[in-house]
């Protein structure tokens, strides 16, 4: 907003500023009307239509220039003295001595507190300078001085999204917060205040203006896009951010961040099949954060068994998210899944040398894929690894029961899989390990108890996997132990 | 005088035909008789009906009974009868001389016989005793043979009368007097006997030789005769013997619907089922009208599917019902016994399916733990097994094929279980990490958790900073300085 003082020059009609004495374009004096010096073409018709000697001429010209220069001088230096100081201090910016300018500004405002153009340059000097978050002072300060211009608010939100941080974002929010009390039809502030108190993950409070959005007239709903479905889901209100998003997926079809956000609060409310189908669509329509979406969409198809699905998001998930280790380990997971077991080990052995979250479990799925190829001293040392990054898990001691079983070793293994099992009273596969440790030492009852608590783990679990098998060798051991 | 003899022998004639049905010879001599008479003729070479002698024993075989009840004016005018008869034979003879004919000639014969018999006027008792005697005695008799006569009844009985009741009279008293059958009744016995026997040849012969065309034969007499030649041939078995008559009878008389009905009757009530179907179709063939006959092929395909569905002839049953139906639109029971039949067609087939489809399940299924088995998984393989034994019981007995793959089977898969039980504990080991397969659900859940609101949050502020760069543009040519 470039300050205007709207007065012209009589003559030329030139701008000039309040507190000129001079126009500069013609010479004309602004107080008494009368101009310092005649144009230059009139002179040079006098001097070619007299009839001087030249000499005396020659010098009657010199004297005119030095007193017309002289004159200039003063005019300039009395507008330099006694003229308006944000005149100076655009000269001064404009001439880049910005520190001087900012200087000048600020006395500029102190001498004129109510002045609202020298608030607005006074903020504009101080982005110019680095200062964001007193900038933003500065054009809030300019907002709240004319009623009718919002634009001062609109400078201070980009002021203050400069000074970053969750700082800047509350700076932000309070600004526009400001803006839309004193502006309540300005839309794009309520639609910067919804997404700020987003990105604060104050959803309460988000759902709040969404609310007020509406109620100050504003169109609701779709026209905020994902935002009310985004917002209630974050608010943990799941069937209504579901319908929200529902609604707005069938409004807008090629909205990729409608379908993503569906499918999100989909999976928060167990819906996984109902999921999986609005992530995969909404990978077509470039959703805002398809790494993750890509992920839990991955995530799902593992979960599923569609193993060579998974392993394609996850690869493409890595690329767009390089720094998540989390994907690492689930895409070396997947890889063993699918029966890449080489591959499979070569990442889960990348993933347990670093240090993120999953590094010790990587460790221990290397030891299952170690002894499932029979190599039982490489699958110890993923176990010691997996102890050092201080893992302690049922699934990890009955694991270490496995390899020393594999080691020969019946004692300590039966001592790992009872260790699991007071680790983990309720985890089956050490009771399925115990018990068939047991029968393998022809110790039928015990393995048999083992065994069918086993079974009876799983069925409380819902998970038929192995079950028939097992119940079926059950079965056979107590026939034969009654036999026997 | 001459006048009251002859008087005396119309009366005396009249008396012995008032009871013609006790009058007559023993069984073996009109045996005797006839059969002698059919040599005679055959011998004259016109008629070989010799070679019918069974047929003609048949006809004389008949008891008189029945031939007083077919002709009920025998007992009061014999020789009408007897005329009618040889006029009725005599116009059949135009179309073919078959066995009926011969059959009928022979109870002709038996009329003969019978009006010929001696005795006709003396007591019941000495007449019996005399025809008694006659039989045991007609083995040795020498008869004598008389050249061919052409027979006209009338005059050739009335003229026979006065010689057969010329002794009768004399061999009563002879009975009488405890003589018996040694005097006169003997002597005359061998005349007597030849007597009836040229009269037998006599009728026959003018039967089979007549030239002129007999008058007095109405159509329905020879309609009667030719669906008594086709009872009696049915009656008899001889269906080949049946064909040929009945193109010779239809040349005799033209077949009515109603006398193919009839003929349809006499074949279904003898058992020749088809024979009958087709001679009542061909009654609807030429009168659709005639609802008594539809009715009767409808019922009888009724019974017929009826009897088909009992014996689970399904298929076989359907086709009766529908013959039924089709025969009779209108029966009753037809159409819905069709529909039952279709039913109990689908409802077999479904079965059928079920069962093939069971032991289709029940070979995969074994299949499978033949494969888990090479794997050492025997609780497995032994899982699958069992679930192929209960597949191969759901095969019932019902289908005699499938019923029998059940049976093999069982047999291969209980063989199976027993050995593959004894190989199990030893795989026990087999099982290991197995457990570990809800881990991965495990890991993939705790993966999950919380991701969904890192990906929310992460749109949420990707879409404040999309407005906020959006609005820093905008606002740029405002920050600018002067």
């Amino acid at each position: 907003m470039a300050p205007s003082s709207g007065k012209r020059c009589p003559t030329c009609r030139a701008e000039v500023q309040a507190g000129d004495i001079i126009c500069v374009a013609c010479g004309t004096n602004l107080l008494t009307g009368q101009r310092v010096a005649a144009p230059g073409g009139k002179n040079e018709a006098k001097a070619g239509g007299v009839s001087f000697p030249v000499k005396a001429v020659l010098k009657w010209l010199s004297v005119g220039v030095v007193v017309t220069a002289l004159a200039a001088g003063l005019v300039v230096g009395a507008a330099y003295l006694f003229g308006d100081p944000l005149d100076k201090a655009r000269s001064l910016a404009a001439a880049g001595n910005i520190p001087e300018a900012l200087a000048t500004a600020q006395k500029a405002v102190e001498s004129r507190p109510n002045n609202r153009d020298a608030r607005i340059l006074l903020g504009k000097l101080l982005m110019q300078a680095g200062q964001p978050a007193r900038a933003a002072d500065a054009f809030e300060a300019a907002l709240k001085l004319d009623a009718k211009d919002p634009s001062p608010g609109y400078l201070a939100v980009v002021a203050a999204a400069k000074t970053g941080g969750d700082e800047g974002l509350r700076r932000q929010i309070s600004t526009l917060r400001e803006l839309v009390r004193l502006h309540p039809d300005e839309q794009k502030a309520w639609r910067l205040l919804v997404t700020a108190l987003g990105a604060v993950h104050e959803h309460k409070e988000q759902a709040a203006a969404i609310y007020d959005a509406g109620s100050a007239g504003m169109a609701t709903g779709i026209s905020l896009g994902v935002l009310p479905g985004m917002a209630r889901a974050l608010a943990r209100e799941l069937p209504e951010a579901e319908k929200s998003l529902r609604e707005l997926a069938a409004a807008a079809p090629d909205n990729g961040d409608a379908q993503a956000a569906l499918g999100l609060v989909l999976s928060l409310q167990g819906q996984g099949e109902q999921a999986s189908q609005a992530l995969q669509a909404s990978l077509d329509k470039n959703p805002s954060a398809p790494g993750r979406v890509r992920f839990l969409l991955a995530l799902h198809r593992l979960r599923d068994g569609a193993y060579e699905q998974a392993l394609s998001l996850l690869r493409q998930a890595r690329k767009d998210l390089p720094d998540d280790a989390r994907i690492s380990f689930f895409f070396a997971l997947a890889l063993q899944q699918a029966g890449l077991n080489d591959e499979a080990l070569v990442e889960f052995e990348r993933v347990s040398s670093g240090s993120g979250p999953h590094a010790a479990e990587a460790a221990v799925q290397m030891a299952v894929l170690l002894l499932k190829m029979d190599n039982v001293d490489r699958a110890a040392a993923a176990m010691r690894r997996a102890s050092e990054l201080g893992l302690v898990s049922a699934r990890m001691m009955t694991i270490q029961g496995l390899v020393h079983a594999r080691q020969e070793n019946p004692g300590e293994a039966e001592n790992a899989y009872r260790r699991a099992i007071q680790a983990e009273p309720d985890y089956a596969a050490a009771h399925l390990e115990l018990g068939l440790l047991q029968v393998g030492r022809n110790a039928l009852a015990e393995g048999i108890a083992e065994l069918e608590r086993f079974l009876e783990l799983r069925r409380a679990s819902g998970s038929g996997e192995n079950v028939n098998e097992i119940e079926v060798l059950v079965s056979q051991l107590k026939q034969t132990m009654q036999a026997s | 005088m001459r006048r009251t003899t002859r008087f005396l022998a119309v009366l005396a004639l009249a008396l012995a035909l008032a009871a013609p049905g006790a009058n007559a010879w023993g069984p073996r001599t009109q045996t005797a008789i006839v059969t002698t008479a059919a040599n005679l003729v055959s011998k004259t070479g016109n008629a070989p009906i010799s070679r019918m002698d069974e047929h003609i024993r048949a006809g004389v075989a008949l008891p008189l009974s029945e031939i007083m009840a077919r002709h009920p004016e025998f007992a009061t005018n014999p020789v009408a009868v007897i005329e009618q008869e040889m006029a009725l034979l005599s116009s059949a003879r135009r179309g073919r001389v078959d066995g009926y004919f011969a059959h009928r000639l022979g109870i002709l014969g038996k009329m003969v016989c019978a009006l010929t018999a001696p005795m006709a006027g003396a007591e019941v008792t000495w007449r019996n005793m005399y025809y008694a005697d006659a039989d045991n005695a007609i083995a040795g008799v020498r008869l004598k043979e008389f050249p061919r006569k052409e027979v006209d009844p009338k005059s050739y009985f009335a003229r026979l009368q006065g010689e057969i009741a010329l002794n009768t009279e004399l061999i009563e008293k002879q009975y009488k007097d405890g003589v018996g059958f040694k005097d006169v009744a003997a002597t005359t016995f061998p005349a007597d006997a030849s007597r009836s026997v040229a009269a037998v040849a006599d009728v026959w012969w003018t039967v089979l030789t007549s030239k002129t065309v007999p008058g007095g034969v109405s159509e329905s007499q020879l309609q009667e005769y030719v669906l008594a030649a086709q009872e009696y041939l049915i009656q008899r078995g001889n269906l080949q013997e049946l064909e040929a008559a009945a193109a010779a009878h239809k040349e005799l008389t033209p077949f009515t619907a109603d006398m193919s009905a009839r003929v349809g009757d006499m074949l279904l009530a003898a058992g020749y089922e088809d024979r009958a179907i087709a001679a009542y179709e061909s009654v609807l063939a030429a009168a659709p009208d005639r609802k008594d006959v539809a009715m009767k092929v409808a019922d009888y395909y009724v019974g017929k599917g009826a009897g088909l569905l009992q014996n689970e002839r399904l298929e076989d049953a359907r086709d009766a019902f529908a013959a039924a139906a089709k025969a009779n639109p209108l029966h009753p029971e037809a159409e819905a016994k069709r529909l039952e039949a279709e039913s109990l067609i689908t409802a077999r087939d479904g079965r059928q399916e079920a069962h093939r489809a069971a032991l289709s399940r029940a070979a995969e299924l074994r299949a499978m733990a033949e494969q888990e088995a090479a794997r050492s998984y025997y609780a497995e393989a032994i899982s699958f097994l069992q679930q192929a034994e209960a597949a191969f019981m759901e095969v019932s007995d019902e289908f005699p094929s499938e019923a029998q793959q059940r049976a093999r089977g069982l047999r291969d898969v209980r063989d199976l279980l027993s050995q593959w039980k004894q190989s199990l504990k030893g795989s026990a080991p087999t099982y290991s990490g197995r457990g570990f397969t809800d881990d991965l659900k495990s890991a993939v859940n705790a993966g999950m958790k919380g991701l969904e609101e890192e990906a929310l949050k992460e749109m949420a502020e990707k879409a404040h900073a999309d407005g906020i760069a959006r609005l820093t543009q905008e606002m740029q040519p405002a920050l600018s300085l002067p």
